[in-house]
């Protein structure tokens, strides 16, 4: 059925193995033998076949159990990591006919800094501690070809100020902030440049609850306000329940299913889901 | 009148793997349709299968086979139980709204904001969607000290009302809603009817599960009895 | 050690065996092909400890023949111990002359300073470089500095000039962009001498003996500071004060303190170029958009 041109990211084939994959390494892993390492070569299929189609202002979640290969995804798609096969296309980017996933580090540099944001979870890995957090964020838009400092600082102002985070210590370095002031910073830096696509890994875990909630209420305005495209991965369904409107549930690097939020918390259909969503607090 | 809606041989049932695959039928083959602008009631005692059909039409649950024709603006004539999550996404943004018997909504929202959000999908800015959302919340009797407190800590009939205005305040074609009036005074219940009786001269189609006989009576054209996932009766009301 | 029978010397030619200078001559000439870019070399053992100034003295020694002249300054002074040292030392091994004079020498090494008299197209100035990777304080892996620089990916470096600017409010410390490409260090030289490497007519060699890396930036090559569009890059400032012993206002001065450690008096620090004032025999000095202001500035 005729969708339109609206789409924004458009994934195909997208599959990680990490060691020798032979012939049948895909088709002899996977939710079916319940596991991901290939019997013959002992590969390990981080995820395979994964194909999917993000709208713009839409909000996918991708849930699943430690390993099933959610964060490999969007470490590939924000080319963290190389691909073994699998295309991904992004709209506004070549009319949408590229395959980013195929083009040099430096165009993909430009795209991560103009199109992208990435919010991890573990501060560190999105954070330079060796900087402030001022100059976290100003990274991005030096990058996005910004070079006022009076204007990066104003930015950079705005950006804490609408992530709660004191401006008082914008020239601090995060490394002295707390876990949730960090992961604000964090999505401060990732939302910079005004991204139309969004990635979200396990953005609150490892958070207290009351810190949780508040970093998940503010992606919730934020995405409303600004109507960004979001990729929130998650193990935790109720954060897929806050923030999504479409959940892919993946297991041993495969989606097993996948539909609106609503449906797959109330009707869902693979044994593995019922067992997630059963499982929910 | 033309059909807004035509339901075809539904068929729904659970398939529960984690109670060793346990099988239940919840709707058996459903036929019927609704007219545009219609109010259309549907009754029966709880586990006849009325929440579930109407989730099977919102796209909460799959239906397990038969049709569901919505004739829609944006698509034209479309089967809700085949069309993409994204067509079935616009629809609900745009004009589809399903308001459930009990309030599900993001916690650390005002009662105010939790409504207003309604048109904010819909494009307003949040100024006038307050404004707008504080309207209906004082027409159906919200104490003025809860609009800017979270409804998760209201009373039943508190939450039941921001559910209802919710639902209403954008104004969608067709309206499925779950027990509208279930838990409301007298007086507020006649300002529900009222609003839903509104929305119906707009010319929107509304599928409503009901109860209460005089909601009954006051609110649908006509109704329809389910019982064990089947029709048993269809009404139509008796005018006046 | 063995001697050479032949050349009637204990050691070759200007020290260094020919292979070695031929490998030196080769990755300079890569060097200059590609402006700013580190090109790794063998870095030869000297009988100067690495870290003062073998580098350069690899490089010197390559290029000089018996007809070059050869001058040698420290900070702008021809005759401190560090300059005297390697000057007999190189006079000696290649047998060339030597001169303090500026505009005669074929062939200067320096530490620290670009001479105050404009260079000409048949100088070479050879840098003493002690860290040559501009990114190695943003970036503590080579694998990673040299994908950055081959990738062209200096984020970080702006990062370090934008918090440079908001610990210190002074971003003319920082590296310097060569001929659109590569960031580049241009070695601890003055902010002073920075607008003098752009578009040079002399031919700019820089050597790390210790990190055994040569870079170049030839003749009329475009050689910019790192500068935001409101903070900019500038040359050192004086505040008005003038040479003790000249009366010079525009050229690099030296603060030098009494003996009270509480007073202090400026001096030209280059010691040729105060030499020739003072002889009224003032030689051309270089011209810049920044000199151009200085002297502006002082005129009225």
């Amino acid at each position: 059925m005729e969708e339109g041109k609206d789409w924004l990211l458009k994934v195909e084939g997208l599959t990680k193995i990490y060691g020798n994959p032979s012939e049948d390494t895909v088709s002899r892993t996977g939710p079916l033998f319940n596991s991901n390492i290939c019997p013959k070569t002992g590969a390990v299929v981080a995820c395979a076949d994964i194909n999917l189609t993000l709208h713009s202002g839409e909000v996918l979640g991708i849930v699943g159990e430690s390993g099933s290969g959610k964060s490999t995804l969007v470490k590939l798609l924000y080319f963290d990591q190389e691909s073994t096969s699998g295309a991904a296309y992004l709209n506004d980017y070549e009319d949408g006919e590229q395959d980013v996933l195929k083009i040099s580090n430096q165009q993909k540099r430009h795209l991560k800094n103009h199109k992208m944001g990435m919010v991890y979870q573990n501060p560190r890995d999105g954070l330079n501690f060796r900087f402030s957090s001022g100059g976290n964020i100003a990274e991005k838009l030096l990058m996005a070809d910004n070079y006022h400092v009076g204007q990066i600082r104003e930015k950079a102002t705005a950006l804490l100020t609408s992530t709660e985070v004191p401006v008082a210590r914008m020239d601090e370095s995060p490394k002295n902030f707390s876990g949730g002031m960090q992961q604000r910073v964090q999505i401060s830096k990732a939302i910079a440049n005004n991204p139309p696509l969004l990635f979200l890994d396990e953005v609150t875990t490892g958070l207290d609850v009351s810190v949780q909630a508040k970093v998940l209420d503010m992606i919730r305005r934020l995405q409303k306000d600004m109507g960004i495209s979001m990729i929130v991965v998650s193990h935790d369904l109720s954060v897929i329940r806050m923030l999504t409107d479409r959940t892919m549930v993946m297991k041993n690097g495969r989606i097993v299913e996948q539909g609106l939020t609503d449906q797959i918390l109330q009707d869902p259909q693979h044994s593995y889901t019922q067992l997630l969503v059963s499982s929910l607090l | 009148m033309e059909e807004t809606l035509i339901v075809k041989d539904l068929h729904k049932f659970f398939f529960v793997h984690i109670l060793n695959d346990k099988e239940i039928n919840a709707l058996e083959g459903l036929n019927f349709s609704l007219k545009k602008g219609e109010i259309v009631g549907l009754a029966g005692k709880s586990g006849s299968g009325k929440s579930t059909l109407i989730k099977c039409i919102y796209r909460t649950n799959l239906t397990s086979s038969g049709q569901i024709i919505y004739k829609s603006k944006k698509y034209g004539e479309i089967d809700l139980t085949k069309a993409s999550d994204y067509q079935i996404l616009n629809l609900r943004k745009t004009e589809m709204t399903y308001c459930s018997q009990f309030l599900s909504v993001i916690p650390r929202v005002t009662a105010v904001d939790v409504v207003a959000e309604s048109l904010i999908t819909k494009g307003y800015n949040w100024d006038a969607a307050r404004k707008t959302s504080k309207e209906y919340l004082s027409r159906l009797r919200l104490p003025e000290e809860l609009w800017d407190a979270y409804p998760s800590t209201f009373s039943g009939g508190e939450q039941q009302r921001i559910n209802v205005a919710r639902a209403i305040i954008s104004e969608p074609d067709f309206l499925l809603i779950d027990e509208p009036t279930a838990s409301l005074d007298e007086k507020t219940k006649d300002v529900v009817i009222d609003m839903v009786l509104k929305l119906k001269e707009k010319g929107s189609t509304v599928l409503c599960i009901t109860h209460d006989p005089y909601t009954m009576e006051k609110l649908t054209d006509r109704s329809i009895y389910l019982k064990h996932g089947k029709i048993i009766e269809e009404h139509v009301a008796s005018v006046g | 050690m063995i001697e050479l029978k032949k050349f009637r010397r204990q050691y070759n030619y200007a020290f260094i065996d020919e292979d070695t200078k031929k490998e030196i001559r080769r990755k300079l000439l890569k060097a200059i092909c590609i402006p700013g870019y580190q090109v790794p070399y063998s870095s030869p053992e000297m009988p100067v400890s690495r870290g003062w100034g073998t580098g350069a003295l690899h490089i010197s020694l390559a290029i000089i023949g018996k007809g070059d002249t050869y001058k040698v300054i420290d900070q702008g002074d021809d005759a401190s111990v560090n300059a005297c040292n390697i000057r007999s030392f190189v006079e000696k091994t290649a047998e060339c002359k030597t001169t303090f004079d500026t505009g005669k020498a074929s062939v200067i090494q320096t530490r620290h300073r670009v001479p105050e008299e404009e260079l000409t197209e048949d100088q070479i100035i050879v840098f003493q470089v002690p860290d040559p990777e501009p990114l190695r304080q943003v970036e503590p892996y080579t694998k990673i500095t040299r994908q950055m620089h081959a990738e062209g990916d200096y984020a970080k470096m702006w990062v370090a000039l934008y918090e440079s600017y908001v610990q210190t409010g002074d971003i003319s410390k920082g590296p310097v962009l060569v001929n659109d490409r590569y960031i580049m260090s241009p070695s601890p030289i003055q902010a002073w001498d920075i607008p003098n490497l752009n578009n040079s007519r002399c031919l700019n060699l820089f050597g790390a003996g210790r990190e055994k890396r040569i870079y170049a930036v030839p003749p009329y090559t475009k050689v910019e500071p790192l500068e935001f569009e409101d903070v900019k890059f500038n040359i050192n400032d004086f505040n008005g004060a003038a040479c003790k012993r000249s009366g010079e206002k525009v050229a690099f001065l030296e603060e030098i303190f009494n003996e009270d450690g509480k007073t202090s008096y400026h001096m030209v620090n280059d010691t040729n170029y105060l030499d020739k004032i003072m002889d009224n025999n003032r030689p051309k000095q270089w011209n810049n958009k920044y000199l151009v202001k200085k002297r502006k500035e002082l005129n009225n």
